[in-house]
């Protein structure tokens, strides 16, 4: 890899370590995990020989793969629950908290498929076309599994009613 | 278009990484090498691997059609057959009859062309 290869990856990462992390995170549900994941997926991509032809889709496959290995290789000792949503600040905190917390339980309560679907399309921006390439499955798959993840989240909300 | 769950989902900040990794990923960043590109060094598909093996066997096949294998000339026996009837006198040699000069009555004889014998007999 040449220094613009290597400049390239590099604002990547920085318009981009948001959600990578928060993918990460949504597989690990660890942060030092998800952190540890995304540095190895990249220290990779780093020692390859040259830059890959679409580096979203390689980078988000890379990390999938790697968090997955991390989670495995660790397994139980990954005991802490991290969310993936920013904590609330002072200023409007009650507001912001309920809604994160009421999003983030919903979204716990999701099978991984329709999970990982609604974060990479909704938190990540992936069109579903990406997902379904990421996913090795068809767009028709990736849509199903995104329609049928807000239709039990809909269902959720209701319940309590 | 976005529905309102979809709106309320996506609505909070995502969580940020700790400052630890940001200081790993620098780390990363700054200790990154940049390499010469080299062709051994990248990776190559398999389909690169098996189109490299066939149009070397082309290459092969091409050559050896336009440079045939030369063969060594077949080897001329030295040999003289000498017929000693008195009706006919043969001697097989590069495939030449010779006419009567050459008399006897042995089959195979080695000896040169002149018709003598050189196997010391």
């Amino acid at each position: 890899m040449d220094v613009n290869e290597i400049e390239a990856v590099r604002i990547f990462y920085e318009g981009n370590r948001r959600e990578l992390y928060t993918y990460a995170l949504n597989i690990t549900r660890c942060g030092a995990a998800a952190e540890d994941a995304l540095h190895a997926t990249f220290y990779s991509l780093l020692r390859r020989g040259s830059l890959p032809r679409d580096l979203r889709p390689y980078v988000y496959r890379a990390l999938r793969n790697t968090a997955i290995s991390v989670l495995r290789r660790n397994g139980r000792a990954l005991a802490e629950d991290a969310s993936i949503y920013a904590p609330a600040t002072d200023g409007d905190a009650f507001d912001r908290l309920a809604r994160r917390e009421e999003a983030e339980s919903l979204l716990r309560s999701l099978p991984d498929d329709e999970r990982e679907c609604i974060v990479l399309k909704l938190l990540n921006g992936l069109t579903f076309n990406e997902i379904a390439a990421l996913r090795r499955v068809s767009i028709n798959t990736a849509a199903s599994w995104y329609r049928r993840g807000l239709a039990r989240l809909r269902a959720a909300e209701k319940e309590p009613e | 278009m976005m529905d309102d769950l979809e709106r309320r989902l996506s609505a909070p900040p995502l969580a940020e990484p700790g400052a630890a990794l940001d200081h790993r990923m620098a780390q990363l960043f700054s200790s990154a090498v940049p390499r010469p590109r080299a062709f051994w060094h990248r990776p190559v598909a398999l389909w690169q691997c098996l189109a490299a093996c066939m149009l070397s066997l082309l290459a092969g096949w091409v050559v050896n059609q336009a440079w045939p294998e030369r063969k060594p000339a077949p080897r001329v026996v030295e040999q003289i057959l000498v017929f000693t009837d008195d009706t006919m006198s043969l001697q097989a040699g590069f495939g030449e009859m010779r006419g009567p000069e050459l008399r006897g009555t042995e089959w195979a004889v080695p000896g040169n062309r002149a018709g003598h014998r050189t196997d010391g007999v």
